[in-house]
């Protein structure tokens, strides 16, 4: 009998089963990769444990205690603090009490003898002199007290035992009334003082000094350790031997005194003086006079509302933004100078100098090196030796002296005197005179205003627009003159001369081209008035103007005489003569 | 009465021939069989079932779908906690493994006010290099340093008294206070400062 059968076609088990293998082999997988990150961060936690467990013993191990002790104290009183090796913090409450608290750190020792030393610790406050005094007594102490000197071994023997192996460091934490003066004299701590006024004298060493909002007066002698004074209300003095300094905000004078470490300042309303080996010395803002000296280390002031002085030794100099007066000494090092409202003096050795915009006159001293100077309000005079010299835009009178390097002189309001040895020399736009001494190289004018001198030994002269009169005397070169307005008188030797483009030839005037073995050769303008008398032996006289000539064996003669002859010229030389109508 | 006659047959133990011989002769078989021919009957006026094409086919991908939104389904959290389960362990590899290198390999912790016995071992250790490496230069600046010029050698002389008597007075204030950090990190810096002075001179030469 058929009965109604399972369709073989339909085959649930199977799948089923299927699926539900998959799940399992998945579950399996998954489940053993969860094992796996569980053991992995189980150990990986373990080991940080571990490793924060073990950093437990790399902590140093010490002991601490505090002490505190208090006292009536009234505003303008003085505080000691001497003899410590310690940490101070001193700061300013508005309270009339002083209040300290001193925080004892020694080594790890057994639990007896470190209650036995802190129990023999004392802090207190006794009366001395004008104020209070902090004591602080250990057992540590006294013992450096009585181990000093011949008896010291005897003595270590004797206390030989337990606080022999002992080491401390101390901190005091101590409030005072505002106004409070604070003596210091401590050693191998840091000092720090906020919100204090009154005379302070802090002693220390190898400790920092950090006095913060302070005012009334202090003075600070420290070493091997940084000075800071900030925001302070009146004078400061600061003497640190191997140390830096920093000022800023100082309400009245400041006066530094250190080595071998930076100086850096920063506003100080009143005179600024340092006095520095071997520092670097940097800032900015003063409001009175600054005095500087250092050496070997860069010195960098700018913004001084009065003068300023500097004294380098083998430093560079970088002055700016000083209202008054500026005298810089230095050597073998740079020297700028910019922004001078006043006077400035530079005197350098090896040094090479800029300056820039000074108000007033400019005196520069120095040697081998370059001298760059450009608008000055005043004078200007430059002692160079074996300098370059370039000056640009000087208002009054310019002096130069060099030699062996080139001049360069541009825009000047005044006169130019240059004293140049072995220099060549170039000069554009001069308004009044010019005497330049010089030799073996050339002279180059355009465009002077007021008369020319010329004393060039071998040296070539170039003239070009002459206001005045131009009295030249060189060997060897050629002179060539142009655009000229005045006398001219050159007394070669050996050196070929040649004259055109006359301006002007103002009555009473006279040319005078005097050489040997060398050409001259003078063109006139149309219209000149002039009586010439040209002589020459060995050579040829030629003239565009009808000559009378006369020959006599090698010589030869020429007079010319045009217009009323008002302007005199005389041509004498060895060589040929041109006379040229221009 | 019961019979196991039919139910062999349906069994297939007993076959049609012998199963028709016995309906002869058992009324229980009989009654039996009449069920199944009128539920046969009633079968038959169902409707009949369609054979559809592919259904085999058909079955099984719908289940392999199910089987794949059960996976998905059932996975899901499998599927997420994975994935937290490895930026956790990163996280943790991470931090361990950083946490352990930094104590097992950084430098100690620095030095409080008071020296351990074993980081002033250090210090001294420290200490002693650069004396030795101080008394070498030494050996190789003194000869020299007269033959500067006047200047530098009055500098360096006066820059080396100074850093001298700061180390003198660094190791008199180490008697009494070995283990004082403060003091010791003014020693060592006094002794780094010769140093360096004495590299400075002998470049001077160089």
């Amino acid at each position: 009998m058929n009965k109604i059968r399972a369709n073989p076609d339909y085959r649930v088990n199977p799948v089923r089963n299927l699926i539900l293998n998959s799940n399992l082999k998945e579950v399996k997988m998954k489940s053993t990769r969860i094992i796996c990150y569980f053991v992995l961060i189980t150990f990986f936690l373990l080991l940080s444990e571990n490793s924060f467990a073990a950093s437990g013993n790399r902590f140093p191990k010490s002991e601490t205690r505090t002490f505190s002790a208090r006292i009536q104290s009234q505003p303008g009183n003085t505080l000691y603090i001497d003899r410590t090796q310690a940490d101070l913090f001193i700061i300013g409450k508005n309270q009339n009490e002083i209040s300290a608290e001193v925080t004892v750190e020694i080594t790890d020792l057994p639990a007896e003898i470190i209650e036995e030393f802190f129990a023999q610790i004392k802090l207190s406050f006794e009366s001395h002199r004008d104020g209070i005094r902090l004591r602080f007594r250990s057992p540590k102490e006294k013992l450096v007290r009585k181990r000093t000197g011949v008896l010291k071994q005897l003595i270590r023997s004797i206390f030989d035992g337990d606080f022999d192996d002992l080491s401390m460091h101390i901190e005091f934490r101590i409030h005072v009334p505002e106004k409070q003066s604070i003596i210091v004299d401590n050693d191998y701590g840091d000092v720090d003082l906020e919100g204090i006024f009154g005379d302070h004298d802090i002693e220390n060493n190898s400790g920092e000094v950090s006095i913060r909002k302070c005012g009334g007066s202090l003075k600070v002698d420290n070493n091997y350790a940084g000075v800071e004074v900030i925001d302070f209300q009146g004078e400061v003095s600061v003497k640190n031997s191997n140390g830096g300094v920093y000022l800023k905000n100082i309400g009245g004078d400041a006066e530094i005194d250190n080595s071998y470490k930076s100086v850096e300042f920063e506003n100080i309303r009143g005179t600024l003086t340092v006095n520095s080996s071997n520092s670097s010395v940097s800032g900015r803002g003063v409001e009175s006079d600054c005095f500087i000296k250092s050496s070997y280390k860069p010195i960098e002031v700018a913004n001084v509302a009065g003068k300023l002085e500097v004294r380098g030794s083998n430093c560079s100099v970088n002055v700016s933004d000083v209202k008054g007066d500026v005298w810089v000494n230095s050597s073998y090092k740079p020297i700028t100078a910019i922004n001078i409202g006043g006077e400035l003096t530079i005197i350098g050795s090896n040094s090479s100098v800029d300056v820039k915009h000074v108000t007033k006159d400019a005196s520069i001293r120095s040697s081998y090196k370059a001298i760059r100077v450009s608008d000055i309000g005043g004078a200007l005079k430059i002692d160079g030796s074996n300098c370059r010299v370039t000056a640009v835009n000087i208002e009054n009178d310019v002096e130069i002296k060099s030699s062996y390097k080139d001049i360069d002189v541009e825009q000047v309001g005044g006169n130019l005197d240059i004293d140049g040895s072995n220099c060549r020399v170039t000069i554009s736009d001069v308004k009044k005179s010019a005497d330049i001494r010089t030799s073996y190289k050339s002279v180059s004018i355009k465009d002077l205003g007021g008369n020319l001198k010329v004393n060039g030994s071998n040296s070539s002269v170039m003239v070009d627009g002459l206001g005045g009169d131009a009295d030249i005397v060189n060997s060897y070169k050629q002179v060539i003159l142009k655009r000229t307005g005045g006398s001219i008188i050159v007394r070669g030797q050996n050196s070929s001369i040649e004259v055109s483009a006359i301006e002007k030839l103002p009555k009473e005037s006279r040319i005078e081209l005097i050489t040997s073995y060398k050409p001259v050769t003078l063109s006139l303008p149309e219209g000149a008035n002039v009586k010439i008398s040209a002589y020459t032996n060995y050579g040829k006289i030629r003239s565009d103007y009808p000559v009378y000539l006369n020959e006599d064996a090698n010589k030869q003669r020429a007079r010319i005489e045009l217009g009323d002859g008002s302007t005199l010229i005389r041509i004498e030389t060895s060589g040929n003569i041109t006379l040229r109508k221009e | 009465m019961s019979c196991e006659e039919y139910r062999n047959f349906e069994l297939g133990k007993t076959d049609k021939s012998k199963f028709n011989k016995h309906l002869t002769e058992c009324s229980a078989c009989r009654k039996l069989v009449k069920q199944d021919e009128q539920l046969l009957g009633l079968a038959g006026e169902l409707d009949q079932a369609v054979k559809a094409p592919l259904l085999w086919t058909k079955i099984e991908n719908s289940l392999r779908a199910e089987k794949q939104r059960r996976v998905r389904h059932e996975t899901q959290v499998f599927r997420q906690f994975p994935m937290l389960l490895r930026i956790a362990a990163m996280l943790a590899v991470v931090v361990g493994l950083s946490t352990g290198s930094y104590f097992m390999f950084a430098p100690d912790a620095p030095p409080g006010n008071i020296l351990t016995a074993e980081a002033l071992q250090k210090v001294e250790s420290v200490e002693q290099d650069y004396i030795d490496a101080i008394s070498e230069l030494d050996r190789l600046v003194q000869p020299q340093l007269s033959q500067l010029d006047f200047e530098f050698m009055l500098l360096y002389q006066d820059r080396l008294e100074t850093i001298d008597s700061q180390i003198e007075r660094c190791k008199e204030a180490l008697e009494n206070n070995p283990a004082n950090a403060h003091i010791r990190r003014y020693l060592l810096a006094a002794l780094q400062d010769k140093k360096e002075t004495l590299k400075e001179i002998l470049e001077i030469e160089s």
